[in-house]
């Protein structure tokens, strides 16, 4: 005896959906872990934060280089902060003179907190996010921030 | 008839035998050998993006993808484990084509087949190697001295797989290099040639009836097939939460351990060596690879393929299962039967 | 014939595909959830941000890199800082003048700088040849750097480096900067490839791996083997804070100050043989090493011409000996016989009673059971005779044989001739005392009548006895005929070698015959009498005098 054609339809539809949406949620689930594994690196890589050194390095008023790091920690009054070393203008690793920093590259010229004082640079040094964590000084590498976070002592 | 609207749908043929369905004619082991290589390409791709053949830095990369990077040890695991899985469900599809005859007519796919075994081998021969521990850096070493007992090709075999006459940093970059482009290279071929063969020889080879059932493909094959795939995909997730991927010393070339092991799929061959090096080593795998190969010739029976155990070809299925059986035994002793300089010992 | 187009799939293939799904999703769910929560546990948010926090250290130790993720759970090197747990305890003890800054983690605690998680971590895969070393055990890394002097901090460290040097372990192993020997394996990188306590069990079981090791079971107490230990560990391939050119430098430093150097008279012969570390393994009057035979009666044992060669080349004289050659200049030598050769005890021997003379004399090889198994039965080539219960054998020896072994001592083993230090009325009495109190049979209680078959006119051809041996003996002696067959572990006494020149000289061709023909009791070798013909019996004989180099009458044993 034939059933009703949309009896099969609906009960047929009913099926494929469930089907499709178990499958998808399969699929997903996977997708997720390895859009995790693809997207991971920053685990290897420099956008993380990283033990820099600890407390008792910084114990007087000043700018310290890192350079594997291309940060500097300055200490100015009670407070600490991580201020980037790469030159704004094309990314050369900056040196520390006593006024501030300069650029072996093409000369760019800025302040004791990262101000320009002469170009090629226009942009003033970003800041990195710091932290002290069972006293030592965390700071993280990946983001740049316009604003100096300061830690204070 | 609705045109083939996908790449997917194209592959398949348009209509089935309805034995085709049926699990106790292919056991789907041919859709586990797929899902099992689909997912080794896709752990395998991620893996890649971490790991670096270098000798100094191959340890220290694998505890990285290990313990830094989250999932990284699940899909370690599904790559060691699928490779694993692959090996096995290879043999047993060669098993179930063998007992029903299933190459009848269909050589050309067969030899196919026998070549994508062997790519199944060195896969995992070339893979094993790669986290440069001491059970790879042996295991790779006493594999490549299996093969020096070859006459004539032997020695340069070894030479090839080694990249030298030592093993040494050459050797990791070869097997890198194989096991990450030349094989999956030589996988796509093949695996497309022996996909596209069955569709050429006229679908599974099945007895001949009269006027056999057919049903069309969709939905029936479809769904057949990806429950085999997600089966599959179930047993090496749930086998992930139970064994893990070994991982022991870094490498130490001056001190071996004591017993020095091949890996497990070529213990057996190190068992048989150890009772006769020309015999174990050479003749015995000599005779069972010219089996497999000519046993298509061989075989004069009327089958068409399809059913298991024909009576016909009895004396074949009985050498078949004793070859089968006898390197079960071989890698059941080598691998745990065997302690300290190749003494017997019982594991209990 | 194909059914309709919009042909439904059989009931039982949508029930698998619906069960498929739904295990793969499970399971998909549960890897996913798992791996999440693994990650959690190793790698904690920080306060802000909800980024992960790696320590990720590199510490440049004189050119070779090091990245550490250590002080990730570990800040500033204190107690494990996991999450859950709030309070941060026990900080790093003070370590100055090394710093954590310079020096990082690894560098003295080993482990494993780049894994994240607790058990990689911490070196525990495999051979734990990298595991955390913590406690009173982390001066095992200490001369790792250091140069070997007594060093604050590093005591049981240093106690094992002298305890290495007072025990003769340098004669038989070699370690870069030392002169060290060769009869063991070379210790100057053990510390890459074991654990601490592997180490700790290879001195203390040294038969356990390999079994048929000859490194003897030297009397350390635990503690010794410790401190012996934590200076093997810092035996180590890769020297972090020394270059290349630095370690050069002071090997070849150490070497000319462990060397000969200007000799002093020694005092006493005790002080020489101190010096030479003999004592180490042999006993000399009070002072005993516990591992071979005692020397304090060498004067009325053996000539100097038996102890300059025998120190020179000890396996000449008893094949199979574990003891090193001794190299002496002449001067050395001299002094050595001269404090050996001391006499001055024999008178009260004859005096003593016979069952003080066993326990002064014989207890230390045969047993104070007189089974054989005596303190040093392990280190000597040759088992002791067995006497208790070995009525068999006794019986069917003469009795001129069993005063002579004891006289002129059994060539090509250890046992030494006893007749000067004892004298003929000794002797008889302690052959009475075995009898009666070991062998526990009468001493006239004989039975010498077995007969060999006679020597055939001809021997079988070589290449006959050759098959012969391999089939009937090689099992046990071995296919060189050295007494190291494939089995020959399982027995006790170990099968003879049948190399040993010194001692088949000293026997006839009938004795090795009976030996063959009726077997030795107490012994694995069975009577091979109804199993090989008189051509076979007499073409081994044959054979042994070839493998022993001992053609002609039994000479007089030296």
């Amino acid at each position: 005896m034939e059933k009703p054609a949309n009896q099969i339809n609906r009960r047929e539809f009913l099926l494929r959906s469930i089907f499709l949406s178990g499958f998808g949620a399969v699929v997903a689930t996977l997708t997720w872990i390895f859009w995790d594994l693809w997207t991971g690196a920053h685990r290897f890589s420099s956008s993380r934060w990283v033990l820099v050194a600890p407390l008792n390095r910084f114990r007087s008023d000043g700018i310290v280089p890192f350079q594997e790091f291309k940060i500097a920690i300055l200490r100015t009054g009670q407070k600490l902060g991580a201020i980037s070393m790469e030159c704004t203008h094309l990314g050369c690793l900056l040196n520390v003179v006593d006024r501030g920093f300069f650029c072996p590259c093409h000369g760019s010229d800025f302040g004791p907190l990262g101000q320009v004082y002469s170009g090629p640079a226009t942009v003033s040094l970003p800041w990195h996010d710091i932290m002290n964590r069972g006293g030592d000084i965390w700071v993280h590498l990946g983001k740049k921030i316009a604003e100096p976070k300061w830690l204070m002592l | 008839m609705k045109a083939r609207e996908n790449f997917f749908k194209h592959l398949h043929p348009h209509s089935i035998r309805d034995r085709t369905l049926d699990p106790l004619s292919t056991l789907g082991l041919g859709i586990v050998c797929m899902t099992c290589l689909l997912l080794l390409a896709a752990t395998g791709l991620t893996l890649l993006l971490y790991y670096v053949p270098h000798q100094d830095v191959a340890y220290d990369r694998i505890l990285h993808i290990m313990t830094t990077l989250r999932y990284g040890k699940v899909i370690r695991n599904l790559h060691y484990l699928a490779a694993n899985v692959l090996i096995i469900a290879g043999i047993l599809h060669l098993a179930r084509v063998f007992f029903t005859a299933g190459y009848k007519g269909r050589w050309l796919n067969w030899i196919y087949g026998l070549f994508l075994l062997g790519l199944i081998f060195f896969s995992n021969y070339t893979g094993y190697l790669l986290p440069w521990d001491q059970t790879s850096y042996w295991a790779i070493k006493v594999g490549a001295n299996l093969t020096t007992y070859f006459p004539g090709v032997g020695p340069s075999l070894k030479n090839f797989l080694l990249g030298g006459e030592e093993i040494g940093p050459e050797t990791l970059i070869r097997c890198f290099g194989l096991h990450i482009a030349v094989l999956p290279f030589l996988w796509t071929i093949l695996t497309s040639l022996h996909l596209w063969r069955i569709r050429k020889d006229g679908g599974l080879a099945a007895p001949e009836e009269g006027k056999p059932v057919r049903l069309p493909s969709s939905p029936s094959l479809y769904r057949a097939e990806l429950a085999v795939g997600l089966l599959t995909l179930t047993l090496l997730f749930s086998l992930s939460l139970f064994v893990g991927a070994p991982l022991s010393d870094r490498a130490d070339p001056l001190h071996p351990p004591n017993p020095a092991k091949a890996p497990w799929f070529f213990v057996g061959i190190q068992e048989m060596l150890s009772h006769s090096a020309t015999l174990g080593g050479v003749v015995i795998p000599a005779l069972i690879g010219l089996f497999l190969v000519f046993s298509p010739a061989i075989d004069r029976s009327k089958e068409t393929g399809g059913r298991w155990f024909g009576k016909e070809r009895l004396t074949l299925n009985l050498v078949f299962a004793l070859i089968f059986l006898g390197q079960l035994f071989m890698i059941f002793v080598g691998q745990w039967f065997r302690t300290r300089n190749w003494g017997l010992k019982f594991p209990w | 014939m194909v059914q309709g187009l919009n042909h439904r799939a059989p009931a039982w293939v949508n029930a698998l595909l619906f069960m498929a799904t739904f295990s793969t999703l499970c399971l998909a769910l549960v890897l996913a959830y798992k791996g999440w929560k693994e990650d959690q546990a190793l790698h904690h948010s920080a306060q802000e941000g909800g980024s992960e926090i790696i320590a990720d250290i590199m510490v440049n130790l004189s050119g070779i890199p090091y990245r550490e993720h250590c002080m990730t759970c570990h800040p500033q090197g204190k107690a494990a800082n996991l999450p859950g747990q709030h309070m941060v305890f026990r900080n790093h003890p003070d370590i100055a003048p090394h710093s954590m800054d310079d020096l990082g983690c690894t560098g003295c605690h080993l482990g494993e700088g780049m894994a994240g998680d607790l058990i990689i971590s911490h070196g525990r895969v495999g051979t734990e040849a990298r595991k955390v070393l913590g406690g009173e055990d982390v001066q095992a890394s200490c001369y790792r750097c250091h140069d070997l002097k007594p060093l604050p901090g590093a005591e049981k460290a240093w106690e094992g480096f002298q305890l290495f040097s007072m025990n003769a372990c340098d004669t038989c192993h070699h370690v870069d900067g030392t002169a060290g020997g060769i009869y063991g394996p070379d210790l100057s990188a053990v510390g890459s490839f074991l654990s601490l306590r592997q180490i700790q069990v290879a001195i203390n079981d040294p038969k356990a791996d390999p079994e048929n090791s000859i490194m003897p079971k030297f009397a350390l107490s635990p503690g010794q083997i410790k401190a012996i230990s934590y200076f093997l560990k810092s035996r180590m391939r890769e020297s972090p804070h020394e270059t290349p050119m630095e370690k050069m430098v002071k090997v070849r430093k150490q070497m000319q100050t462990t060397g000969r150097g200007t000799m002093k008279v020694p005092a006493s012969a005790g002080d020489l043989l101190r010096e030479k570390k003999c004592l180490a393994c042999h006993r000399f009057q009070k002072e005993d090493g516990q591992i071979a035979p005692d020397l304090s009666y060498m004067a009325y044992m053996r000539d100097k011409n038996y102890i300059t060669d025998f120190l020179y080349s000890p396996g000449k004289r008893i094949p199979g000996a574990i003891m090193p050659s001794i190299n002496l200049t002449r001067q050395e030598e001299e002094w050595m016989v001269r404090s050996l050769q001391n006499r001055n005890l024999k008178d009260h021997f004859h005096k003593i009673n016979p069952k003080h003379l066993y326990m002064m004399l014989c207890q230390r090889c045969h047993a104070a059971k007189g089974d054989g198994s005596g303190m040093i039965q392990p280190n000597l080539a040759n088992f002791p005779r067995a006497f208790w219960k070995n009525t068999e054998f006794f019986r069917r020896i003469p009795d001129e044989r069993i005063v002579k072994s004891i006289e002129k001592g059994v060539s090509g083993t250890s046992m030494p001739p006893y007749g000067e230090l004892l004298g003929h009325e000794a002797i008889h009495s302690l052959v009475d005392l075995l009898f009666r109190e070991f062998i526990r049979t009468d001493r006239r209680d004989k039975d010498l009548s077995l007969s060999l078959p006679g020597k055939p006119a001809s021997l079988l051809p070589e290449e006959r006895v050759q098959k012969q041996f391999i089939k009937h003996c090689s099992e046990c002696h071995g296919r060189a005929g050295n007494g190291k067959g494939a089995q020959y572990l399982r027995y006790l006494p170990r099968p003879r070698d049948l190399t040993n020149r010194p001692f088949f000289q000293s026997v006839t061709d009938e004795r090795i015959a009976f030996s063959i023909f009726d077997g030795v009791p107490g012994t694995a070798m069975r009577p091979f009498s109804g199993k090989i013909s008189p051509e076979s019996l007499w073409s081994f004989v044959f054979m042994i005098r070839e493998l022993s180099d001992s053609h002609g009458e039994a000479s007089k044993p030296n």
